[in-house]
C-alpha cells in the first residue's frame, strides 16, 4: 500500500498533512483523506471489529456503509471511518472491542460461533429464569460506541427548501437529469452524499482516462448552470409525501420540497460470499476504485479480481493502472463475453478464468488477507471437485453484483419488478412526480445512464409545469451486471452474508429450516438487515438465498419494508431547534411581576399561585382563596374560550349545539351551556350571554376553546344557517373580580349601575370600566359576588392596572388557577375534563337540568335519549374525610373500594377552610350515592382512607352570596 | 365614578420586549419600542424584527362584509387571499372568501369607521388585537426557511397574494411587500401566540445577523 501520484480528480489537498491517532499511535495522512484511506495508506489495513465474533475487518464498500470500520471520535461515536473525512488531532478508537483492536478479549467468541446459532438471542431469552442473566451480559457486550453524557449540547438548526425538480445523486444520470431539467426552465437542486460530485463517473473507469471526460463535462455544466444548486456531502434521508424529502448534511437536516423528485442514487456493490470474506484486504471492487481515484491509494500490491460483469474488469484495468499486480480474473459467469476490456487485460497477460470463483480466503498471522483458494464452479454454482487451486494476494475485489439504492423509491411508494436479465428489482410504476434514472432504474453502461437521466430530466420538469419537447429512447442493457448466485457454499461456513450482523450462509439455512422462510419473518429471526447498515450489502443477497432455499423466484420472495429514515441520522440534527408556541394571556407579564408560579394549562401559561417569600405553596394558595371569601380578589381567566355567533339564526345554532335552549333568553342574560357530542358524552361547558337579539357572546374552557370553534365553524357550514361565529380568545382579554368587596372596587372605574336590581346574579352589562369598553358577566364560580369582565386584549394590563389599584384600600389581590380550583370545589362546580371524562354523559354529574330533550335537536340528543332510559353506572358526588383525618391524603384517581372491588374513583380533592376538613368530588357507584353513605379510597400503598359522601355544594348552598349585601 | 385615566393600549408584545428596550414611544395610544439600542441599525439590513402592533385593525367577515365594506368606501381586493393598499394607505387584506382584515396607516381613520358604523345583514364584525410584525433585511427569506414550511418567494409584493400558514408553530398571516427595491415581509397573529413568536423569531435572527429592531430605526418601513 503506498500512496499514488496526484490523480485527476482526487479528493486530496497534498499540501497539508493530518495527524492523528488510532488504537494509541500516530499517523499521518493527507487533507481530503478518510480515517480509512489515510489508514489503509499508511498500511493499517485491520480498522475495526466485527459485531458478534469480533472478527478483524478492513474496508469494504468506502462508501458510507462499513459498520466494521466505525470509531470513536472523543464524544462522538459510531464514526464512518470509510468516508469521514481525517482531522487533525483525532484520536480515534475501534468501537466493539474489549481491550483494544489488536488485543480485543472477546475475539474468541469467533471460536465459540457454533454455540451461538442464528436466533440465538430469543433462545437465549426463552428461559425466564437465566433472562437476568442473559440481558445483563447482552447489556455488556453488545451496543457500539461509549456515550460521553458530558457531551456539550449542539443545538442544530433545521430549515426548509424549495425546488421544481430535486435531484438525488450527482453522478452521471443524476448530473444529466439536473441539466436536462434546468434547461426546461426548472430551478433544480442536486444533492449527493459525497464529499464531491461526479459518483461512479469519475472513479469505474478501467483506466480509460477519457471515461471520466463524459462526467467532468457534466458536472461542469452543473456547477456554471444559474438554475442548478449542487449540494455535496447532503445525503436524502428519506421521502415523505408529497415529495418532501430531509437532506441531512454535516450541520443540519433540510427539509427540501421539491415538485418532482429524481432519484439517481445509484447502486450499492454487493460482496461476494466465499469462506473467510471478511479478512482486511477483500473489498468490493468500487471500494477500490475509490481508494485509487479519491484518495490516489493503492489498495494492495497484488489482487485477485472476483467478477461477474464488466465492472470487474475495470476494477482489473485500474488496479494494474494503479501499479498493482493482478494474479488472476476469476469470472464467475460460465463464459467470458468478448469485450475490449477482457482484451486489454489478456493484453496484459492477466489470466482469465472463466466459470471460476473464490472457494475460500486465507489469512496471515495478524488476520489479514495472505492468499485465496480458487475453485471451478458449475451451472448451479456448486464447487466442481478438485479444482482448487491457491492463489497468493493481498487483495480481492469482488465485483459481482448491485443492488439498486432503491430505498427512496420503496418509501415513495414505488412498485418495484425482479428484472430476471438484470438480476435487479427495478421500478415497475413510480409514484406521480417520482422519476428514477441510472442504475437504480436498471441502466448500467455509462453512455445509457447519461441518456436515462436527461430522460428522466425533461419528465421531471414536466411534471413540474415546465414546458418539453421530444423523447428520449435508452438503450436496453445488453449483460446483466450482477450474477444469480454469488455464493461459494463451503462446510467451515464463515462465508459471510451479513457483515453488520456476521450472519453466515448457515444461518440462513438454519433459519428456514425452522419455519422462518418468508424475507419478513427471516429478517426478523436471523436480523439480517438490521445492523448499522440496514441491509445494503446483504438484503439481496439474503433474499437470493431465501428464493433458493424456498424454491421462489426472488420476485415472489418480495423485499423488507423500507422505511425511513435509510441511513442514520445524528439525533442533533432529528431535534434541531424545537418550535413549541406558548400562548400567553396579555396579562402575564402582570403576572410575573407578582410573583406568579406558572403551570402548563394546554399551550397557555397560567399563574398556578403566587408566591410570597417565606410562605409554603399551600399556604399562599389556602391565603389567595382567603382572600376571595373575605376581601376581594382578581383572577385572569383570558384562557377561557371566548366566541360571539351573531346573526338572526345565532339562537337557533346555541340551541343546537349545546344541550340548553337559548332563544328564549332575554338580552343582558346568562346561561350555563353544556355540550355534548353525538355520543352523549360530556365534552365542554361554558356561559352563553345574549347581548343583544341576534348577538350572543359564550365562553368554552380554556382547553376545549380551539376545538369547539372548528366543530361549531364546520356545523355552521353543514347547517347554514343565518348566523356568523367569530373567535374572540385571543382577542379579549377576560379577568373575574370576586370577593365580598368586589362591587365596591368596581364601583370606583365606572358609571354603571352595580345594584343588585340593575345588575342580578347571571346578568351580562355593556360598559366602560376605567374607561375601556367592557362586557361583564355577574357569574359565580368561586361562590362569591364577582363581575367576568372581558376586554379588548390591548386593554387588559391597564384594566388589571387599575382594578388593583382600585382594589388598594380593600386589601386586593391576584388569585390563581389553584385557588380558583379550591373555591369552586367548596361550591361543588365540576370542571370538564377533570371531573369528567371521555365516556361521561351529564346525568352522571347531576346535570340532568341542563339537558332539554324537548327540544327538536341538539346534538347528542339522540344518545341522550337512550342513555336516559338505562340505569345510571355511576354518579358523581361529593364526599369528606373524617373530621380529624391525620396521615396521608388521597390523590386525584384514588380508587374508591367496596366489598374489595373498585367502586369508583376520586376526581377532586382538597382541604377546605371554610368546611374544615378534606372535601372532594368522586364518581361512585350509583347504589353509594346516598348522603352518608361510608366508603373507603384505597391510597397508593394500599392502604385505606374513610370517607363519606355528602351534600354540595360544601359552601353556601344557597347562594346567599350573590345576594344583596348591602 | 368614571375612569380617574384614559386607557392605554398595551402591545401584545410588550412583556416580551420590556427587558430588552432601550427607549419607549407612543405611537396610536400604544406604548412601543422606539428603540433596542445602538445595534437596531445594523440589524436591519440583515434580519430586523419589528413590531407594528400599534395600527389599528379591524375585521369583518360574511357574506356581506365586501359590500358593507365598499359602502363605507374601503376597497377590497377580487381574489381570495390577497391584499391591497388603498390611497390613503389603509391596508386590506381578504383572508379567503368573506373575510377581511383592514389595517389602517398611522392616524389613519378607516377602523374607527367600520367600529362606530353598525353591521348589516351578514355582516359580522371581527375585533383585531393581533401582532403585528414586520421581518426585514437581506436574510428575511432565510428567517422564513428556517421558522416555516411554506415557501415565501411565492408571495411576490406584485402579486400581492397572501398566506395564511404556521411559522414556528403559531398561525399567521403573511404578506410580502416591498420598499426601495427590498423585499421584506409583514406577518400577524393570534396577540396571545405574539410573545413567542416574537421571541423566537429574534432568536433566529440573531443567528442571521439581525434581531429586534426598534421603530426609530425602522424608519420608513413603519410608516408603510
Amino acid at each position: 500500500m503506498k500512496r499514488l501520484p496526484a490523480m485527476p480528480d482526487e479528493w486530496l489537498d497534498r499540501s497539508r498533512t493530518v495527524r492523528f491517532r488510532f488504537e494509541g499511535r500516530s499517523f499521518e495522512g493527507l487533507a481530503g483523506d478518510s480515517i480509512a484511506s489515510a489508514l489503509w495508506a499508511a498500511g493499517q489495513r485491520s480498522q475495526g471489529r466485527s459485531f458478534k465474533y469480533h472478527r478483524v475487518r478492513g474496508i469494504l464498500s468506502a462508501a458510507n456503509h462499513d459498520v466494521n470500520v466505525m470509531m470513536q471520535d472523543g464524544p462522538k461515536l459510531n464514526t464512518r471511518g470509510d468516508v469521514v473525512a481525517v482531522r487533525e488531532g483525532m484520536d480515534l478508537t475501534a468501537v466493539n472491542t474489549f481491550g483494544g483492536l489488536a488485543n480485543d478479549k472477546a475475539r474468541h467468541l469467533n471460536k465459540l460461533s457454533r454455540f451461538l446459532p442464528v436466533g440465538f438471542y430469543y433462545k437465549a431469552f426463552h428461559n425466564k429464569r437465566l433472562f437476568p442473566l442473559w440481558e445483563k451480559m447482552f447489556r455488556r457486550i453488545t451496543g457500539l460506541g461509549v456515550v460521553d453524557f458530558s457531551t456539550p449540547h449542539i443545538r442544530t438548526q433545521k430549515r426548509y427548501d424549495f425546488c421544481d425538480v430535486l435531484v438525488i445523486g450527482a453522478g452521471p444520470s443524476g448530473l444529466a437529469a439536473a441539466l436536462s431539467a434546468a434547461e426546461a426552465g426548472a430551478s433544480v437542486v442536486v444533492c449527493d452524499e459525497n464529499a464531491r460530485a461526479g459518483g461512479s463517473g469519475l472513479f469505474q473507469l478501467g483506466a480509460d482516462g477519457a471515461r471520466r471526460q463524459h462526467t467532468v463535462s457534466l458536472l461542469q455544466q452543473v456547477k456554471a448552470h444559474p438554475r442548478i444548486r449542487l449540494l455535496e456531502g447532503t445525503y436524502a434521508g428519506a421521502y415523505y409525501a408529497d415529495r418532501w424529502v430531509p437532506l441531512i448534511d454535516e450541520n443540519r437536516m433540510t427539509k427540501m420540497r421539491a415538485k418532482s423528485v429524481i432519484v439517481a442514487s445509484g447502486a450499492y456493490e454487493q460482496p461476494s460470499v466465499f469462506r473467510n470474506n471478511d479478512l482486511p484486504g477483500i473489498m468490493n471492487g468500487s471500494a477500490m476504485q475509490r481508494l485509487i481515484y479519491r484518495y490516489a491509494v493503492k489498495p494492495c500490491n497484488t489482487a485477485v479480481v472476483l467478477a461477474a460483469n464488466a465492472d470487474g474488469y475495470r476494477v482489473a484495468l485500474d488496479l494494474l493502472a494503479a501499479g498493482a499486480a493482478v494474479a488472476a480474473v476469476l469470472d464467475m459467469r460460465a463464459s467470458v463475453p468478448a469485450s475490449p476490456l477482457a482484451d486489454a487485460l489478456r493484453a496484459k497477460g492477466v489470466e482469465i478464468l472463466a466459470g471460476h470463483a473464490v472457494y475460500e480466503a486465507h489469512a496471515d498471522g495478524k488476520g489479514e488477507l495472505a492468499g485465496v483458494t480458487a475453485c471451478r464452479i458449475d451451472g448451479s454454482g456448486r464447487v466442481v471437485s478438485g479444482s482448487q487451486r491457491r492463489i497468493s494476494c493481498d487483495g480481492v475485489a469482488m465485483s459481482t453484483g448491485w443492488s439498486p439504492a432503491a430505498n427512496l423509491l420503496y418509501q415513495a411508494g414505488t412498485r418495484m419488478r425482479f428484472d430476471d436479465l438484470l438480476q435487479q428489482f427495478v421500478p415497475e410504476q413510480l409514484p406521480e412526480g417520482v422519476f428514477a434514472c441510472g442504475k437504480v432504474n436498471g441502466v448500467f453502461r455509462l453512455e445509457s445512464r447519461i441518456t436515462d437521466g436527461q430522460r428522466a430530466g425533461l419528465a421531471a420538469a414536466a411534471n413540474a409545469g415546465f414546458e418539453v419537447s421530444g423523447s428520449i429512447t435508452v438503450p436496453a442493457e445488453t449483460e446483466s451486471p450482477s450474477h444469480a448466485w454469488p455464493v461459494v457454499a463451503h462446510p467451515d461456513g464463515k462465508n459471510f452474508v451479513d457483515f453488520d450482523e456476521d450472519l453466515q450462509v448457515k444461518d440462513f439455512e438454519n433459519a428456514v429450516q425452522e419455519g422462518y422462510d418468508n424475507i419478513e419473518l427471516l429478517k426478523r429471526f436471523s436480523t439480517v438487515g438490521m445492523g448499522p447498515s440496514q441491509g445494503k450489502h446483504s438484503n439481496m443477497t439474503a433474499l437470493r438465498i431465501l428464493a433458493r432455499l424456498t424454491g421462489k423466484s426472488p420476485q415472489q420472495v418480495g423485499t423488507t419494508t423500507a422505511r425511513p429514515f435509510f441511513h442514520p441520522v445524528p439525533l442533533s440534527h432529528l431535534a434541531g431547534r424545537g418550535f413549541s408556541p406558548q400562548r400567553h394571556s396579555p396579562l402575564h407579564g402582570r403576572h410575573a411581576a407578582l410573583g406568579a408560579v406558572f403551570m402548563q394549562a394546554g399551550a397557555w401559561e397560567r399563574p398556578e399561585y403566587y408566591a410570597v417569600p417565606g410562605k409554603s405553596r399551600i399556604d399562599c394558595i389556602r391565603e389567595e382563596a382567603r382572600r376571595v371569601r373575605t376581601a376581594v380578589a382578581l383572577i385572569d381567566v383570558g384562557t377561557l374560550g371566548k366566541l360571539e355567533i351573531r346573526g338572526p339564526q345565532a339562537g337557533e345554532f346555541l340551541n343546537r349545539v349545546y344541550t340548553g335552549r337559548y332563544d328564549n333568553m332575554k338580552v343582558g342574560a346568562t346561561r350555563y351551556a353544556v355540550m355534548c357530542d353525538e355520543s352523549g358524552v360530556l365534552s365542554d361547558e361554558g356561559v352563553v350571554a345574549r347581548v343583544a337579539d341576534d348577538v350572543f357572546y359564550f365562553t368554552t374552557t380554556s382547553s376545549g376553546a380551539a376545538t369547539v370553534y372548528r366543530e361549531l365553524s364546520r356545523l355552521n357550514i353543514e347547517w347554514k344557517l343565518d348566523c356568523g361565529l367569530i373567535n374572540l380568545t385571543g382577542s379579549y382579554s377576560a379577568m373575574n373580580l370576586a370577593g365580598p368587596a368586589s362591587r365596591k372596587v368596581l364601583a370606583q372605574l365606572t358609571d354603571m349601575d352595580l345594584s343588585s336590581a340593575a345588575f342580578p346574579y347571571l346578568a351580562v352589562r355593556s360598559g366602560t370600566v376605567a374607561g375601556i369598553p367592557a362586557r361583564m358577566m355577574r357569574v359565580g364560580f368561586v361562590g362569591e359576588w364577582g363581575y367576568e369582565i372581558h376586554v379588548p386584549a390591548e386593554y387588559g394590563a391597564t384594566l388589571w392596572d387599575a382594578l388593583m389599584k382600585a382594589g388598594e384600600s380593600s386589601g386586593i389581590g391576584p388569585f390563581g388557577v389553584e385557588a380558583q380550583r379550591l373555591l369552586r370545589l367548596e361550591k361543588g362546580h365540576l370542571i370538564v375534563s377533570q371531573d369528567t371524562d371521555g365516556l361521561t354523559n351529564p346525568f352522571e354529574v347531576g346535570m340532568d337540568w341542563a339537558v332539554k330533550l324537548d327540544k327538536p335537536f341538539f346534538t347528542g340528543k339522540r344518545s341522550l335519549q337512550i342513555v336516559r332510559k338505562m340505569p345510571l353506572k355511576r354518579k358523581l358526588v361529593g364526599f369528606r374525610l373524617g373530621e380529624n383525618h391525620s396521615g396521608e391524603v388521597p390523590k386525584e384517581c384514588h380508587l374508591i373500594i367496596q366489598d374489595g372491588d373498585i367502586a369508583g374513583r376520586v376526581t377532586s380533592i382538597s382541604w377546605s377552610p371554610h368546611v374544615g376538613r378534606f372535601i372532594g368530588l368522586a364518581f361512585v357507584l350509583p347504589s353509594m350515592s346516598e348522603t352518608g353513605t361510608a366508603f373507603q379510597i384505597r391510597l397508593t400503598d394500599g392502604s385505606m382512607v374513610n370517607a363519606e359522601v355528602c351534600d354540595t355544594p360544601f359552601f353556601d348552598p344557597k347562594d346567599e352570596r350573590q345576594k344583596e349585601i348591602e | 365614578m368614571n375612569a380617574p385615566f384614559a386607557p392605554t393600549r398595551i402591545s401584545p408584545l410588550f412583556d416580551e420586549q420590556a427587558p430588552h428596550a432601550a427607549k419607549w414611544t407612543q405611537v396610536e395610544t400604544m406604548q412601543t419600542v422606539a428603540s433596542f439600542g445602538s445595534a437596531d441599525a445594523a440589524r436591519l439590513p440583515l434580519a430586523g424584527i419589528g413590531d407594528l402592533s400599534f395600527r389599528r385593525r379591524a375585521g369583518v367577515k360574511g357574506p356581506g362584509a365586501a359590500a358593507w365594506l365598499n359602502a363605507l368606501g374601503i376597497a377590497t381586493p377580487e381574489r381570495m387571499n390577497s391584499w391591497l393598499r388603498m390611497d390613503d394607505g389603509t391596508l386590506v387584506l381578504r383572508l379567503g372568501n368573506t373575510e377581511y382584515l383592514v389595517e389602517d396607516m398611522p392616524g389613519g381613520g378607516r377602523t374607527a369607521q367600520m367600529s362606530a358604523t353598525a353591521p348589516t345583514h351578514g355582516v359580522y364584525p371581527v375585533p383585531r388585537y393581533d401582532a403585528a410584525l414586520i421581518v426585514a433585511g437581506r436574510n428575511a427569506l432565510e428567517l422564513t426557511r428556517q421558522t416555516c414550511a411554506f415557501d415565501f418567494t411565492t408571495l411576490s409584493p406584485a402579486a400581492q397574494g397572501l398566506a395564511m400558514t404556521s411559522m414556528v408553530g403559531v398561525g399567521i398571516t403573511a404578506v410580502a411587500m416591498e420598499s426601495g427595491g427590498e423585499t421584506y415581509y409583514r406577518l400577524w397573529c393570534d396577540g396571545t401566540y405574539g410573545g413567542y413568536l416574537w421571541a423566537t423569531l429574534v432568536e433566529v435572527a440573531s443567528d442571521l445577523g439581525g434581531g429586534a429592531v426598534g421603530l426609530e430605526s425602522l424608519g420608513r418601513l413603519a410608516q408603510q
